[in-house]
């Protein structure tokens, strides 16, 4: 056999080996493809399936503002309920909210009952005290703005009087009921909510008329009530007290418990302006006629 | 290791019935005479070289005028790797008739060459002189189409197209040459071919058959330079053959026979010596100036004689292969006599040792077909369709690989795409789903502390609302308040019927339970009792986030509005003493503090002012200084709380503190709220003078 036909064969044989190589070669390359595509159309099928059936999953963003907005909300004014709650814990509370904020505020403490809702669990105590206004405000708003579900059950205010006067005070009784859920969160983990400064701008139990108040440095001046004029000028007004001294008084000048507003020279008239019971009231006294209106 | 590289060549020179042979080797680029042998046949190779001797042009039966014509060929470089020879059984025909009746010069040829590893190396040989043919030409040829008109020179049409021969010819750098043609069979060949068969599997390899004028043209070229003019005499004398051979300038001249009777040395000697005379006579050509002498009449006698018999000045010699290197260790030493009486078979095997020499002609009688059937990697026509075949295979099978590779990274890609997305939307849906449970769980907690709460927990403020409207109803007071199951009562007393419409409105589902005269210190005060609901918390908390409101005092009858209602009642014990001319003065007072650059001492006073008389006309300005001095005292987060309310307040000075609280934050570097704070401005007081101040600063902090 010359090489020419061996040749030949050889390469024949390399003609088959490459046939066949690249056979299965390409056979194996045919199931990879087809492997892969069918797990392609698989996972495009439940991308598909996944987007189908979550329809809001390009709200996502809706969400996570709706759940900022309601963390915040939860942050700023909800209410947590602990796990653990009892009269110890309930005093200290109250203690510490009046250690802190409202240190004047006094109260008695007394435990009623242990009750409970559907699911909830409280206790029930009674307070009882007296403290201004401003203290009891914060009490209060303390109470109620605090992380830690109180809930003032009931309560009533009115004004401390004693001896039929004002004592500036108020008295006070609340029904307080100190709410837990085994359910819900530790009490060590619900932090104090540190609180924006907020108080009543005027006391609403402040009682306007009052009984003639006896003032010291009012009595350093002249005394309508024990004295009368003796003359008048378009600009002065002349009194006379009641121990004789005359006193010359011109617009503005106080007088026990107000001053002179104005001269009526045409009336003979001078118009002081008082107020002793709280509220103001205009006195009118005319010349040697002594005559009040 | 320089074993491993030795190449081996066989040069087997046929004159006559004496056959010589030499074995070069060549070793690290060096030409080594390994052995030198001869050998006498006691007969002719073939019968038909006996019986045709006379007779070179007769076709042969033996299919041997299927040779192709050869062209100028040259031997391969890497042919000498080839370990077999090709196979000739099929192209050459093989007459067995012809090997059981083998001559005994066969067989003589035969025991001679056994002794040589013959298949280790290349074979060279040279042509019969009596079948060769020459043609000298001159430049006038030139040397377009010189290898046809050669032919047609040398041969007949008819011979041509027999195609019974072998041709080749040297080309000389003048265009002028020697063409010469081998008709007949190669009977060495053939002879080499048959003792192949019986001394080794292995095949011979055939490297290249040469004339013996161009053997010795090669041998003396290779080994000699003259000067350009001096002309050269060749004069071998062998068994057959005895040529004189003219070179000039390394070119071929002419050669010419010399004819030498039987007889005794000297009579031969002065015969060559007379017809070399006669010969420079003929062609009056200086032949005898430079002779060197080859074959077997070198010996030194002969060589003593030819000096002897020449004129002064010739320059008469044995040639002298100098480039050669003999092997040392030899049986039979080799001299100089010997290498000169080898020449011929030493030229073949060193033309086939270092066949790109361009001191060797390239010339080769060997035919075409015989070279190319020796080549190891030769591929036939159907070899190439094989090629073809496999390079069209291997082309589209590449190309549908690709394609299928192709595919898969696409896909591949495409399914990481979906992959990456669907595990990202995995992910998404997680997070989402754990949003949705976190929001769930902190709905169902708020829902659950609302549950619990209600509409209980407003005690601060419903006690806020009355705090406000009772400032603004300063001849009202409350006496108390309690709650009761669906909301709360408050009875109090005012002076001002018509504040009990007002506080009825303050809580939704508000009652009037009773209103009743009474007398106290001689004035009359209403006793009222309004019953309400508790609020909706979230009605008064968004509200309360939003702004601050700014509560209108209830409507009151002239007659009955109070006096000192700017002044607030701190301490409620406190009598009111100051008038509001006292109180305005007081203000410029401090307004003086303040511009005079007494800074802190002004925040105390205004501080002290907005406290003392909240609902001055002049405590909305103060709290605007409040702010401008807290900005001062470099107190920002206070400043910009302040001048917040006052911007709220929308009152004459809410430019102005739009325009600190933008100076506020870029005191704090933050740019971005100061220019927001500024456009407010710039929107919502266009023709405020200060309007043009924020375009100013605006731009100067956008660098326009």
């Amino acid at each position: 056999m010359n090489y020419a036909l061996r040749n030949t064969l050889i390469l024949s044989i390399l003609l088959v080996l490459v046939i066949l190589g690249f056979l299965l070669g390409n056979t194996s390359s045919v199931k990879k493809v087809k492997v892969i595509k069918t797990a392609y159309e698989n996972n495009l099928k439940q991308l598909n399936d996944l987007k189908a059936a979550h329809p809001d999953m390009k709200n996502q963003d809706l969400f996570i503002q709706s759940l900022k907005d309601l963390e915040e909300k939860v942050r700023r004014e909800s209410k947590l309920i602990p796990q653990k709650n009892d009269p110890t814990i309930t005093y200290k509370y109250l203690l510490d909210i009046c250690d802190n904020f409202c240190p004047d505020l006094k109260f008695n403490f007394v435990y009623n009952k242990l009750s409970k809702t559907e699911e909830t669990s409280f206790y029930s105590f009674t307070i009882q005290g007296v403290a201004p206004i401003r203290s009891f405000y914060t009490f209060i708003y303390q109470i109620e703005s605090q992380y830690m579900l109180y809930i003032i059950e009931s309560l009533k205010i009115n004004e401390e009087i004693k001896d039929d006067v004002s004592t500036g005070d108020v008295k006070f009784v609340i029904v307080l009921n100190a709410y837990f859920d085994e359910a819900t969160i530790e009490i060590g983990d619900i932090p104090f909510r540190t609180l924006k400064y907020k108080n009543v701008a005027y006391d609403p139990f402040y009682s306007r008329i009052h009984a003639p108040l006896i003032d010291e440095k009012e009595q350093e001046f002249l005394d309508l009530n024990f004295s009368g004029m003796i003359g008048l000028t378009p600009n002065k007004v002349f009194m006379k007290d009641e121990i004789g001294r005359i006193h010359i008084l011109e617009i503005g000048d106080r007088v026990a418990y107000g001053t002179l507003k104005s001269i009526n020279w045409k009336g003979q008239f001078a118009t002081f302006q008082l107020n002793e019971i709280g509220i103001n009231k205009d006195k009118k006294i005319y010349l040697n006629e002594l005559k009040e209106e | 290791m320089a074993k491993n590289k030795e190449k081996l060549a066989f040069g087997i020179f046929k004159d006559g019935l004496k056959v010589k042979i030499a074995q070069l080797a060549l070793s690290n680029g060096i030409v080594i005479v390994q052995s030198l042998e001869e050998s006498i046949l006691s007969s002719a190779l073939f019968r038909q070289e006996v019986e045709n001797k006379e007779d070179a042009f007769v076709p042969d039966e033996t299919g041997e005028d299927e040779i192709e014509i050869p062209e100028l060929t040259e031997i391969e470089d890497d042919a000498f790797s080839l370990p077999e020879m090709s196979e000739f059984e099929d192209t050459e025909d093989f007459d067995s008739s012809e090997k059981d009746d083998m001559l005994p010069g066969l067989r003589d040829l035969q025991n001679f060459l056994q002794q040589f590893p013959l298949e280790k190396g290349r074979i060279s040989f040279n042509a019969n002189n009596e079948q060769i043919s020459y043609f000298q030409f001159d430049s006038s040829y030139g040397t377009r189409n010189l290898h046809k008109r050669l032919l047609e020179e040398l041969l007949s049409k008819d011979e041509i197209k027999a195609k019974n021969y072998s041709f080749d010819y040297i080309l000389n750098s003048d265009k002028s040459g020697l063409a010469f043609i081998h008709t007949g069979k190669f009977r060495l060949f053939h002879a080499l071919r048959d003792i192949n068969l019986i001394l080794s599997k292995e095949k011979y390899f055939y490297s290249c058959i040469d004339t013996n004028d161009i053997c010795l043209i090669n041998v003396v070229n290779h080994n000699y330079v003259f000067s350009e003019d001096d002309y050269v005499l060749i004069l071998y004398i062998g068994f057959d053959y005895k040529v004189g051979i003219v070179l000039k300038n390394g070119m071929h001249i002419k050669t010419f026979p010399i004819i030498v009777p039987d007889s005794d040395e000297i009579t031969m000697r002065e015969t060559i010596y007379s017809k070399v005379l006669l010969e420079q006579d003929i062609s009056n050509i200086p032949i005898t100036r430079n002779i060197l002498l080859v074959g077997d009449s070198t010996s030194d006698e002969d060589l003593e004689y030819f000096r002897s018999a020449s004129q002064e000045g010739d320059n008469i010699a044995r040639i002298d292969l100098g480039h050669l290197s003999v092997q040392e260790g030899m049986e039979e030493k080799i001299t100089p006599e010997k290498i000169a009486r080898y020449a011929i078979p030493i030229a073949l095997a060193w033309k086939t040792l270092v066949p790109k020499s361009k001191k060797f002609s390239s010339t080769n009688l060997l035919p075409n077909r015989v070279i190319e059937n020796q080549k190891y990697f030769k591929i036939a026509w159907h070899g190439f369709l094989v090629l073809a075949a496999i390079f069209y295979f291997a082309f589209a099978g590449t190309i549908k690989n690709l394609e299928l590779k192709q595919d898969i990274i696409d896909y591949g890609k495409k399914n990481y795409t979906i992959e990456r997305e669907l595990s990202r939307n995995r992910e998404l849906i997680k997070r989402l789903n754990e949003i949705k449970a976190r929001l769930n769980e902190l709905q169902a907690n708020l829902l659950k502390v609302e549950n619990i709460t209600g509409n209980k927990n407003q005690w601060n403020h419903i006690l806020d609302v009355y705090s406000r409207s009772l400032n603004k109803n300063r001849l009202s007071w409350l006496r108390d308040i309690s709650s009761n199951n669906d909301g709360f009562t408050v009875d109090g007393y005012t002076m001002n019927r018509r504040a009990v419409i007002a506080f009825s409105h303050l809580f939704p589902e508000s009652k009037i339970a009773s209103v009743a005269k009474h007398e106290e210190q001689e004035h009359t005060i209403w006793k009222f009792k309004i019953s309400s609901n508790y609020p909706d918390p979230e009605s008064w908390k968004s509200v309360g986030k939003e702004k601050i409101e700014i509560e209108k005092p209830v409507q009151q009858e002239e007659t009955e509005k109070p006096i000192v209602d700017e002044i607030e009642k701190e301490s409620e014990t406190e009598v009111i003493t100051e008038t509001p001319e006292e109180i305005n003065e007081k203000y410029h007072s401090i307004l003086t503090l303040y511009f005079s650059g007494n800074i802190n001492n002004a925040f105390d006073k205004f501080s002290e002012f907005i406290k003392s008389y909240p609902q001055h006309k002049k405590a909305y300005n103060a709290k605007y200084f409040k702010g401008e001095c807290l900005y001062l005292m470099n107190r920002f987060p206070e400043a910009r709380e302040t001048l917040t309310m006052v911007y709220n307040l929308n009152g004459s000075k809410s430019p102005d503190a739009l325009i600190m609280l933008g100076n506020c934050s870029e005191k704090e570097n933050d740019l971005k709220s100061a220019i927001q704070y500024w456009n407010t401005l710039i929107e919502k007081y266009p023709d405020n003078d200060l309007s043009k101040a924020a375009h100013y600063k605006i731009d100067k902090i956008e660098g326009k």
